[in-house]
């Protein structure tokens, strides 16, 4: 992907890295259709959300893998909200297109493994 | 510019300045109300719920004011079993359907479509867009930021992880309870027998034995050697095994952790797991009252400040309305209303945020607290060790949950200082990469280099997070190390532009 196109629709939000893809791998399907759609699961109820006001946002995700792992359709303008009443990151506009939704990872130095930014 | 049209079944053109000078005055009512401190009074409350209900198309309830959130939680869910166990026995106790059949979320669903909603329903349709967006900005809005922090989530999210607690500790106290006594049958027999034989023949040789040689050798320091000994050790692990399951016993029925299990087993001792399950789904039966205000100051703001007085709405809502006003948090059962006090007190930092670094931020007259730091909930222990501010960076670094370890170093801002970190690169987008060796905390988990990054978030947070060792001896470089984490590469670090 050209870095130009890259820089108009990448979103950092939070630990959730919203990174553009210019199409879906082969090996996932799709799990879940709607206009509100979670693309950053918080424990605390602090989900990162994936909004449009008119068409279904699309999330797909690898076959029989039981991961967090996500891709994200959108077809028209929509945008990214954070359900947290404070220290809450600021909406964003999500450009239509295809994504790979990633969450931040940080190296757990008490279970000696790299582990997903939880909050 | 849109006409501004008001009647008292129709308000269309979005507001006046007049209506915007009202709306605030109506909303900071509101907020007073939601941010009630005094106590509730039960001769207003008890009319109020009663009144609710009959304009709902149902019987007048049984309506009990009590202390507290939590308690109307756990006697409301707790109530209901009871209740459901009496109209239809104990033989569908363990199914789910008798569960939700007990929980009787009907009797919400009833009171809040006769009253609430259909007041919203009615509003809706009586103003235009423009009406409705202004209206609803100026009151549900305002009074939604400057109290929802303080009430709804917080007393949500605490009576959630009350009852979680305090059924969980109760289900693992049944668990255990059960497994033990399905077990301790087969076990204890089974060891006793065992112990009883080896402790019998362990006795009778060692005192024969010790009786021969004393009678051989004539010796009382043998003797005395030989009986003691075997005594002691026949006897002693007896005697310390019994003394630990007397201990055992006495602590647990002392454990304030287990009072409600005791009660359940008390009022519904067949159907314990069944009476559990009901309280643990209380919260299918409960209504905010006052907590819930901000969708009433939006409301009856139609009807005060709009002057939507002719719809059909306002006397069923009245009901409604006076409940939110005159108590807070309540479970709604076909019997009975279960009406919580308002709490003790509510600390706020300046951004209206749950908060108090000398105690509880908010506190119910039976005691019962939840303590926030900067909005974010924190059990009481967690909450000591963060205000204490004399944690290690070993300890802030071993909290799981991003946010409040960013809380945890914001309050010991000389955790990383006191750990003999070393800067070993910082960015221009103020990611700094830093280095721990030799020290304490090395030695403690075992890593002779410990390597993390501090940075700063839009929200205004710091945080730190550990990085790879491996990754980062070979990329000491703080945006390589921050792209890693974020599944980017250096290159697609430099280019991202949007965050927040």
């Amino acid at each position: 992907m050209k870095t130009e196109e890259f820089k108009r629709r990448a979103i950092r939000h939070g630990e959730v890295m919203i990174i553009p893809i210019e199409r879906l791998p082969g090996n996932v399907e799709k799990a879940e259709a709607g206009r509100r759609v979670v693309i950053g699961h918080s424990e605390s109820g602090h989900h990162h959300v994936a909004v449009s006001d008119n068409v279904d946002l699309t999330v797909f995700r690898p076959v029989g893998g039981d991961t967090e792992e996500l891709y994200l359709q959108v077809q028209a303008v929509a945008r990214v909200e954070h359900l947290k009443p404070f220290d809450k990151h600021e909406t964003k506009a999500l450009q239509p297109g295809l994504y790979y939704v990633n969450t931040k990872e940080q190296y757990d130095y008490f279970a000696k493994r790299q582990a997903k930014v939880v909050d | 510019m849109t006409k501004i049209v008001r009647a008292p079944t129709e308000a269309k053109g979005g507001i006046t300045p007049e209506e915007a000078v009202k709306l605030k005055t109506h909303a900071d009512l509101w907020i007073d109300r939601i941010m009630r401190t005094e106590s509730i009074e039960p001769s207003r409350i008890v009319p109020a719920v009663e009144r609710l209900y009959e304009v709902s198309g149902l019987k007048r309830p049984r309506v009990v004011v009590v202390p507290s959130p939590l308690v109307a939680n756990l006697a409301g869910g707790l109530s209901a079993a009871i209740w459901h166990l009496r109209k239809h026995g104990k033989t569908r106790a363990a199914t789910d359907t008798a569960t939700d059949d007990a929980t009787d979320d009907a009797t919400y669903a009833a009171t809040d479509d006769a009253t609430d909603d259909a007041t919203y329903a009615a509003t809706d349709a009586a103003t235009d867009d423009a009406t409705y967006a202004a209206t609803r900005a100026a009151t549900y809005a305002a009074t939604y930021a400057a109290t929802d922090d303080a009430t709804d989530t917080a007393t949500y999210a605490a009576t959630d992880a009350a009852t979680d607690d305090a059924t969980d500790a109760a289900t693992r106290a049944a668990t255990y309870a059960a497994t033990y006594a399905a077990t301790r049958a087969a076990t204890d027999t089974a060891t006793r027998a065992a112990t009883d034989t080896a402790t019998d023949d362990a006795t009778d040789d060692a005192t024969y034995a010790a009786t021969d040689a004393a009678t051989r050798a004539a010796t009382y320091a043998a003797t005395r050697a030989a009986t003691y000994a075997a005594t002691y050790a026949a006897t002693d692990a007896a005697t310390r095994a019994a003394t630990y399951a007397a201990t055992r016993a006495a602590t647990y029925a002392a454990s304030p952790k287990h009072w409600l299990r005791r009660l359940v087993e008390a009022l519904t001792p067949n159907a314990i797991e069944f009476s559990l399950g009901v309280i643990r789904l209380s919260w299918r039966m409960r209504q905010g009252g006052n907590h819930w205000g901000q969708y009433d100051s939006y409301l009856s703001a139609c009807r005060d400040v709009l002057g939507l007085a002719g719809l059909g709405c306002w006397e069923k809502y009245a009901a409604w309305e006076e409940c939110a006003i005159e108590g807070s948090w309540r479970i709604m059962h076909e019997e009975f209303c279960i009406v919580s006090d308002f709490p003790e007190f509510i600390r706020v930092d300046i951004e209206r945020r749950p908060h108090c670094e000398t105690g509880p931020s908010h506190r119910w007259r039976d005691g019962w607290e939840l303590y926030h730091l900067d909005g974010q909930r924190l059990e009481k222990e967690v909450w000591e060790s963060i205000t204490s501010k004399a944690m290690t960076f070993g300890e802030i670094m071993a909290i799981e949950n991003a946010d409040i370890r960013a809380l945890a170093l914001k309050y010991n801002p000389e955790a990383i200082l006191n750990a003999d970190s070393k800067l070993v690169d910082i960015s221009k987008r103020g990611n700094a990469l830093y280095l721990i060796q030799d020290t304490e905390l090395n030695r403690f988990l075992e890593e002779p280099e410990i390597w993390f990054l501090k940075m700063f978030c839009p929200t205004g947070r710091t945080f730190v997070e550990g990085v790879d060792p491996a990754f980062a001896r070979k990329n000491p470089k703080a945006d390589t190390c921050q792209a890693r984490a974020l599944g980017l590469t250096p290159s697609q670090y430099r280019s991202l532009t949007v965050e927040g």
